[in-house]
């Protein structure tokens, strides 16, 4: 269970293995880790010191070698290749020399050891040593070459790995043992531990678990009896509470449904109220109509009211010029009357008898009747009285143009036609207290409703002659600009407080006297121009220097 | 025999020291490296072994230069004294130029020192050297120890052979500069005879040994 697992789901798994495990078996494989642990290290400290071992004996090799390629030179000057072997033999009776040879110069082979040696040990080919023979004065005069063995290295560590598995099983019995001594130890006291709980879960209160061990288990075992009869105690206490709480929650009980009634009759009550609620909604609602219904009448009256102003104008113009043609009419009656009395002379049906009257006679009739001032006034009255009724008809076309009767709803028109139109029918108005400055710019036609912006015009023109109190100057100024054109009315009246100016637009908002105006006026100019016609109006105002209010309507082409 | 090649203007010369297994010949060459000048020798090449017997040989070579340029190597090797180690101990000898016979001094071991000699004796036959021309020297080694052999008994034995006698203490390290000392003013002397040291390459006897007994200054 302990085998390395190559994923990590099988470590897991190796995990919960061990966890799993009872603590016997546990303690078991903490004890075979250590043991694995040292049987590792002990192979790898064995492999190092035969490592060591060999370097040392190559080392030693060498040193050996040097040795005898030193007396090797004198043999060989001395031909003395018996002497050579023996010599080769006597330190091959060496344990760390498998065997040797010596080469002369020319590579022969002047003596060996290794036919009588070779099964002395084992030869590893890296543990063959070369090295030259030389002499001072004639230079390299041979070769010899020494294989070394490793038999005594090798019984050396063997004999240490027999030690090592001696001692180690030695210890893996004693680990063995003590590790089941010690398992044992924890364990027992926790199969009585157990014992006993399982008896107290069972209900036997009464139980006490005995000492087990000095230990914590023992402490464990000790808290539990203390436990137990804490248990005891309270079960005892947990009844006796549970008693009273049956009491007090029959109590309680008792009380909520009474209030639970008292709730519901609660509720009806807010049923009852909801209704009423809801029928004083429906007034409101009712009433809200009616308003809307009043409003509407109102817009209607405060039309009403500016027609009747401009009908008061529009008398007073007509009146004039009806006044002269009727005294003129009545004079060419007199006249009429006249021509005729002349007329009978002439034809001799005068007073006199039938006969025609002689010409002297006619003469002063004639005279008498002012027959030739008659003439000469005539084309005078009839010249003038023509005039007079070419007026009336001018100002009836106006009236026309302005109201625009015949042409309702949206059509091209030229604003500044309109603004014409509307100053001449509120001249009367003006033409007293003020003098009009027009600075009219070019303009496109647009589409609108020429009858709604006159009633605009009409009433910002109206508002500012009221502004103006004595004699003051109205300037009108149009011009285009951002494909929208501008309408700017101001005039050099009273102007307007600053706390006004927020709810001047308000319906209903006047500060005239009660009777003189609706307070609608500006409300509906606001309508028109935001709602109608998508545009703009704003105001800049000054006590006592003036007013300026700016129209923007966007141009719209047929 | 020597090697000399008088073109390169060099020169080997060979010393053996000789004597029973235990005698102290590895212990006298330890010595002479500690107690000579540095300048004037090499590294001593010594094979440790178990039991603190030499199974090869040891190694202490001397450099000198003559005053005509000539290059001299002195190599002071050791045999081992086992006998069962006859063969190196022959390989060792061969063309030796002088001998230092070194002789446990403890009576118990006279056999064995009378052995070892005439082992040196049969083996310098062997090699083909003359026991009468190589220059030999003897040292009686472990004076500090007891139960020696007198000296006066030493002088009555050797006496008449005409080989110098040295007592040492190689442990102690007293008289082993001595016995070198008194080898190579003997390998000179051989020398001389041979190539004319002197009157070749103007070396002479005082400063040969001089040099290649130079102690360390302490």
């Amino acid at each position: 269970m302990l085998r390395p697992a190559p994923g990590e789901q099988q470590t897991e798994a190796s995990m919960q293995i061990v966890k799993n495990l009872s603590i016997n078996r546990k303690i078991m494989l903490i004890m075979l880790t250590f043991l694995g642990f040292f049987l590792i290290l002990g192979g790898h400290t064995i492999l190092r010191e035969r490592e060591v071992l060999m370097e040392l004996a190559k080392e030693r090799g060498k040193m050996i070698t040097a040795y005898l390629a030193e007396i090797s030179g004198d043999a060989i000057k001395n031909y003395d290749f018996d002497l050579i072997h023996k010599y080769l033999m006597d330190v091959a009776k060496d344990e760390e020399i498998a065997f040797a040879t010596v080469y002369d110069a020319g590579n022969n082979v002047l003596a060996t050891t290794r036919d009588e040696l070779r099964d002395k040990g084992i030869a590893e080919k890296e543990s063959l040593i070369v090295r030259p023979i030389r002499s001072e004065t004639l230079g390299e005069i041979g070769r010899i070459e020494t294989t070394l063995s490793f038999r005594k290295v090798n019984e050396q560590i063997w004999r240490r790995a027999l030690n090592y598995t001696i001692f180690f099983i030695l210890a893996g019995m004693v680990v063995g043992f003590v590790a089941r001594r010690i398992a044992l130890a924890i364990t027992r006291p926790l199969h009585l531990l157990i014992e006993g709980i399982e008896k107290v879960r069972k209900g036997d209160l009464d139980f006490k678990v005995q000492k087990v061990s000095r230990d914590e288990i023992g402490l464990v075992g000790q808290a539990f009896n203390e436990m137990r009869e804490k248990l005891k105690e309270t079960l005892g206490e947990l009844q006796h509470h549970r008693q009273h709480l049956e009491v007090l929650v029959e109590r309680r009980t008792a009380e909520l449904e009474k209030s639970n009634s008292d709730l519901l009759e609660a509720q009806e009550e807010l049923l009852c109220q909801k209704d009423e609620i809801e029928k004083n909604h429906h007034k409101l609602v009712e009433t809200f109509k009616q308003l809307k219904q009043s409003q509407s009448t109102i817009v209607q009256q405060e039309k009403m009211a500016s027609l009747g102003q401009l009908a008061a104008g529009v008398a007073h113009e007509i009146n004039n010029p009806v006044g002269f043609i009727m005294s003129n009419m009545s004079t060419m009656a007199k006249y009429i009357d006249r021509l005729k009395e002349f007329d009978t002379h002439q034809s001799g049906a005068g007073m006199s008898g039938t006969t025609p009257e002689s010409p002297e006679e006619l003469q002063s009739v004639r005279k008498k009747l002012k027959v030739d001032y008659i003439f000469e006034d005539l084309p005078q009255l009839v010249k003038e009285s023509l005039e007079g009724a070419e007026r009336v008809k001018e100002i009836v076309q106006n009236l026309k143009a302005f109201s625009r009767l015949d042409e309702a709803g949206y059509k091209l028109a030229d604003i500044n036609e309109c603004l014409e139109s509307t100053l001449k029918i509120v001249w009367n108005e003006l033409k007293y207290k003020c003098t009009v400055v027009k600075e009219y710019g070019e303009l496109p036609l647009t589409l609108c409703s020429a009858q709604q912006l006159n009633q605009v015009f009409v009433n910002l023109l109206v508002n500012a002659s009221h502004a103006i109190e004595k004699h003051g100057e109205i300037t009108i100024r149009t011009w285009e600009e951002k494909s929208a054109i501008h309408v700017a009315i101001s005039d050099t009246g009273c102007g307007i407080p600053e706390e006004n100016l927020n709810r001047l637009f308000e319906p209903f908002f006047t500060t005239k006297e009660i009777g003189k105006g609706t307070g609608l006026g500006l409300s509906i100019v606001y309508d028109i121009v935001t709602k109608n016609h998508k545009g703009e109006i704003t105001v800049t105002s000054e006590v006592g220097r003036g007013s300026i209010f700016t129209i923007s309507l966007p141009v719209v082409e047929g | 025999m020597i090697e000399y090649d008088e073109q390169e203007k060099r020169m080997v010369v060979k010393l053996v020291y000789y004597g029973p297994a235990l005698s102290g010949k590895t212990t006298n060459l330890l010595k002479l490296h500690d107690l000579l000048s540095r300048e004037d020798r090499g590294d001593l090449m010594v094979l440790d072994t178990k039991d603190d017997r030499t199974i090869y040989f040891d190694l202490l070579p001397f450099f000198l230069v003559a005053p005509s340029g000539l290059k001299i190597k002195l190599k002071v090797f050791t045999v081992p004294g086992q006998v069962r180690h006859d063969a190196t101990r022959k390989a060792v000898l061969q063309r030796a130029d002088g001998v230092a016979f070194i002789a446990d001094s403890q009576k118990a071991e006279a056999a064995n020192n009378a052995e070892s000699f005439e082992n040196l004796e049969k083996n310098l036959a062997i090699v083909g050297l003359d026991i009468e021309k190589v220059p030999l020297v003897v040292q009686f080694n472990k004076r500090d120890l007891p139960e020696i052999l007198p000296e006066e008994e030493i002088r009555r034995i050797w006496g008449p052979s005409g080989i110098p006698v040295q007592l040492a203490s190689a442990l102690e390290g007293w008289g082993v500069v001595e016995t070198f000392r008194e080898l190579v003013s003997r390998v000179y002397l051989a020398l001389d005879h041979r190539y004319g040291l002197l009157a070749n390459h103007r070396l002479d006897q005082h400063s040969f040994v001089d040099k290649l007994t130079t102690e360390v200054k302490r």
